[in-house]
Formats: structure tokens, sequence, C-alpha cells
């Protein structure tokens, strides 16, 4: 019997590696949905016909998977986008000095990029704005108003962790212009280890308010709803892009940064809840953020 | 002499055991339910959370489709070279030379008390397109399938080499030295003897490898990353879909559940026909 199964192993091993390990980086399964076949009258491809690959933070994925099959549809280029936290994609493309575009769920993590040499700085371009926003269940169950309700003993609150998430500082920073930190801080139920870890808090139930990006609310509206802070206190960070230094098709990659910033993806941003605009141009955030 | 000694032993324990009594069977019964309720319980929690249209959801089949697929592909080749190079090391971990056999079984075991994550990091630096031989290579592994392979072996193997290598070690020496005397050589001795013997073990051995492949997330998504179609297995899906849309994640994770629990289900009983307890 053991023999029978030595031998089984060995077949299913063999025949499977010959199917599914195809060596390479383009050996991707046509993916329906994020990656279409181009269309009989695509546009010339702005370049060599080469896959670019994406390494993007997870706060900008649903519009970014449907502008990446646009995009391909387009002009029949194919894009294979990686996603997960900002930080850690980070890592994988620096160390491996390999891909094409970088996009992180928000600007700090491009400016780290930016002081470990790993993009051209000169590509670097605004796709979107986020704004802060108190976040609340739908219903306000709570009845959350303003920060100031962050203080009442009957309030879970959570934030991002500051100094490792972009929105952990906002939260702080928002918290201690108020005069709240004090008050808040031994209270807060958990420290979200990124932005999206700090937005599942509040949809699973182990928060009743957290500061976030309004986008949340605008993608999760059966959800979730956001309180608008006043324009003094919103520190509005953007999602960028920009052009992994090692690129080996770096004009292909800015004609795909252009098309992801260009009026026609404005319409795909906006509509899954990314602004276009910054409320608070002009007003400089304080306290070190 | 000694074997059949052994094995009527073995027959009274588990006859007593049974005999015991009913309230013997009653407090195993509550403890194992406890135990049960603690740890498989809260996966009851996934049918709370919408469910149905989590599960009915186009999008989310569709991914489910690809990584369930790309999942099981990676981790059957995974458990396949695992059973390869693991059932001679395990045999070497039961029979060899007991010098430095401490050791060898610490480095066996070693990547089972490390976090996934840090043998994704390890990999990367090893075997990634600058790593120490992963430069020299003329096609670059990581991010590619086979960088999805790689990762699932080295978290998995480790648990089919332990438990096949116990199993074996229980196989009681006097039959193997009985095979000698008979003119078997040492392969054909733990062909015909001692693995014959350990097939339960081994048989689990090999089912719990592949579990452990499939639920692989850490060393996968530093090392192979999650590429949709490529290299996004089930559980880096779950992850990826979680960090924007709770409802789908959930709604894999009930896929997930249901295949692993059909798949256990078929593998129990497999090995419970290859290998029948004695009552």
């Amino acid at each position: 019997m053991l023999r029978r199964l030595v031998v089984v192993c060995l077949g299913v091993a063999l025949c499977l590696g010959a199917g599914a390990c195809r060596k390479g980086t383009g050996e991707a399964a046509p993916a329906p949905g994020v990656q279409p076949a181009p269309s009989a009258d695509a546009e010339a491809a702005p370049g060599n016909g080469k896959a670019l690959t994406v390494f993007a933070g997870s706060a900008s994925m649903p519009a970014l998977e449907e502008l990446a099959g646009n995009y391909e549809q387009r002009y029949g280029a194919k894009v294979d986008i990686t996603s997960g936290g900002s930080g850690s994609v980070l890592t994988q493309f620096s160390q491996e000095q390999f891909g094409d575009v970088y996009i992180p769920g928000s600007d700090d993590f491009m400016d780290k990029a930016e002081a470990k040499d790993a993009v051209v700085k000169d590509t670097r371009t605004v796709l979107v704005y986020l704004i802060p926003a108190i976040c609340v269940a739908k219903g306000n169950p709570k009845k959350v108003k303003a920060v100031a309700d962050f203080a009442r003993e009957d309030i879970r609150v959570v934030i991002g962790e500051p100094k490792a998430v972009c929105l952990g500082d906002i939260g702080k920073w928002i918290l201690e212009e108020t005069d709240l930190w004090s008050k808040v801080e031994p209270r807060i139920a958990s420290y979200g280890g990124s932005c999206e870890d700090t937005l599942n808090k509040l949809l699973l139930g182990e928060a009743d308010a957290i500061i976030g990006w309004d986008v949340f609310a605008k993608q999760q509206s059966d959800k979730i709803e956001a309180i608008d802070l006043p324009l003094e206190l919103s520190g509005t960070r953007n999602i960028p892009a920009a052009v992994i230094k090692w690129s080996e098709q770096p004009e292909e990659a800015q004609a795909l940064i252009d098309f992801l910033a260009s009026d026609e993806a404005k319409g795909i941003w906006a509509k899954h809840g990314y602004a276009l605009e910054d409320p608070s141009r002009g007003m400089a955030l304080g306290g070190g953020v | 002499m000694a074997w059949h000694r052994t094995q009527s032993q073995g027959t009274r324990r588990r006859r007593s055991l049974a005999s015991m009594g009913g309230w013997a069977t009653v407090f195993f019964l509550v403890v194992t339910v406890v135990y049960l309720l603690f740890t498989v319980g809260p996966l009851a929690g996934l049918f709370t959370y919408a469910p149905c249209s989590a599960l009915l959801c186009p999008s989310t089949l569709e991914i489910a489709r690809r990584a369930l697929g790309l999942s099981l592909r990676c981790s059957l080749i995974a458990t396949g070279i695992a059973f390869m190079i693991g059932l001679p090391a395990a045999i070497y971990l039961a029979r060899g030379p007991s010098r430095g056999r401490v050791l060898l079984d610490s480095l066996v075991e070693l990547p089972i008390s490390l976090p996934p994550l840090v043998l994704g990091v390890a990999l990367l630096l090893v075997w990634g397109r600058r790593g120490l031989f992963g430069q020299h290579l003329a096609e670059p592994i990581s991010f590619t399938a086979t960088a999805v392979v790689i990762a699932q072996i080295v978290v998995a193997a480790p648990f089919f080499v332990r438990i096949a290598k116990t199993s074996i070690e229980h196989v009681p020496h006097s039959l193997e030295e009985a095979s000698r005397t008979l003119g078997a050589g040492t392969f054909q001795t733990y062909l015909r003897v001692t693995l014959p013997l350990a097939r339960a073990g081994i048989l689990s051995g090999i089912v719990t490898c592949w579990a452990r492949a499939m639920s692989e997330f850490g060393a996968t998504i530093m090392f192979a990353g999650s590429f949709p179609g490529r290299t996004q297995t089930l559980p880096t899906a779950i992850y990826m879909t979680m960090q924007h849309d709770v409802s789908a994640s959930v709604g894999l994770s009930v896929i997930m559940l249901l295949f692993s629990a059909a798949s256990f289900v078929v593998a129990q009983t497999c090995i419970a026909r290859a290998a029948p307890l004695r009552r």
C-alpha cells in the first residue's frame, strides 16, 4: 500500500508540476474581471508588451483593480498587481530590486520610498486625496457627533498605531489639538496596525468610533457612516504613485501612472469614494504629523 | 515473543479503557466537547456574518475559484515533494546513529517554532533575485508559483517529518532484526516491514503536511506576493479581500472552511481504511 502511495505522490507531483509551476514571471493564468483580454480595437500599447508589475498598498485596491482592467483593455498591456501593507510591499520590491510602479496607501510611505532611493522622485504623482473623518457604525448607535465625544466613558475608541500608521499619527494629532489626548489615550481599546485594520475593528464591533478616512464610509455605506471633522482638523493625505527605480520599462510605467491620474480615471476613483480635491489646501498640518 | 507480549498488553490496555465504565466515558466526552467548542466553535461565527450574500457573490466565487485552484495545485506538489525528501529524513532521524540526534531533531523542527513571516523573509534573502543563491539562477523564483510551492514546503514539511519519525520510532526493532536475519537488506526491510507498520502515522503526517501547506500565508505572501491568478492562494486572497471588503473575505473563509472539512473527512476515511485501529 505504501508503495502505491509513493507512486501516486510521484505521479501527482510530476503532473501538477508540469502544469502549474511553469518557470518565469509571465506565467499568470488569465483571470477574468481584473485582467480581461485586450479588446479587438485596443490602442497601440504604450510599451513593449511586457507585463507591468505594480506593488500597491491595500487602500487603493478597489479602484486600482478596475482601472488596471480598463488599462489592459484599452492598451492590451498586462498589469500584474500585488498588494499588501504599504511597508511590506516596499520592503519586497526594494529587496528584490524588481517592479515597475509603487502605489502606497498614503504619502508617508512614498516619503519612505524616496528616502530609501527606491523610486524615481520626479515621477511622484498624486492620484487621489484621503480626508480624515470620524467613522461610526451605520445609524450611529452611540450618537457620536464630534471628537469631544471620544472622551465619553461609553465610547470604545480605536485609532491607528501612531508612528506606524499615518491614520494613527493623524488621530493622535487631532486628539492633541483638541486637548483630549490625555483623557482618551488611557481608554483607547486598541490600535490598528494599518488603515484597513483600523476600519475592520469598527466593522467587527471592536470599536464604537474610529478616526478613519471618509472614503471608508463611501465604500461601505451600508455599514459605516462618517462624521466630518472641522477643516482645521482635517490633515489631508494622498495616495501617490511613482515609478520604481529598478523598473526595466520606466516609460511604460509612467504611462500607467499618467492613465491612473487622467480625467478618465478620476471618474472611477470618484465612483469608489475617493476625494479628487484637497479641502485643506493652504492649511498646513501641525504637530509634526 | 517480546512483540507478542507488547501486542497483548496494548490490546488489554485498550479493552480496559473501554470497559472503565460510563463515568469515564462521560468525562472524556465532556472534555472533548469543551475542547471542540474552544477550538472549532468560533468558526461557526463565520456563518453569522452575511453568509449567503457573501458566498453567492459572483466576484467572490471567481476569486475563490482562482485562488482555491492555485492553493490546491501548489499544496499537492509541496506535499509530494515533502514526502519524497521528508520520509528518508524521518527514517534517518528515527533509525540513524544517535550521535548528533538532538541537534538534528532540533534543526528539523526549527521552522515549526518560527513565524512563517520570518521564513518568508529568509527565503527572499536567499532565493530572491538578489539573494545568496537566487542571484545565480537563470530564471527568478520569487513572486512566481514556484515560490509558493517552496514556501509551503519549508513551512509544512517539518510537520510531516516529525509525525513520520515518531511513527517509525514505535516500530519494534525486533521485527527489523528478524527481517535482516531472514536475508532482507536495509532498504528492503524499511520498505516491506518498517514503513507498512508505520503507515498510519505516515498517512497522518501527509494529511497534516497538506493541510498546513493549504493554509500557509506568511511565508507565501512575503516570498511569492499576492498576484491574482499567479501567486494569490486562498489564504492570501482572504487577507487581501479583508482590507476592503469584510463580507467577501468572510465568504472566502467559509468556502475554505467547507472545502477543508470535506477534505479532512475524505482523508480520515482513507487513513482509517488503510490502517484500521484494533479496538
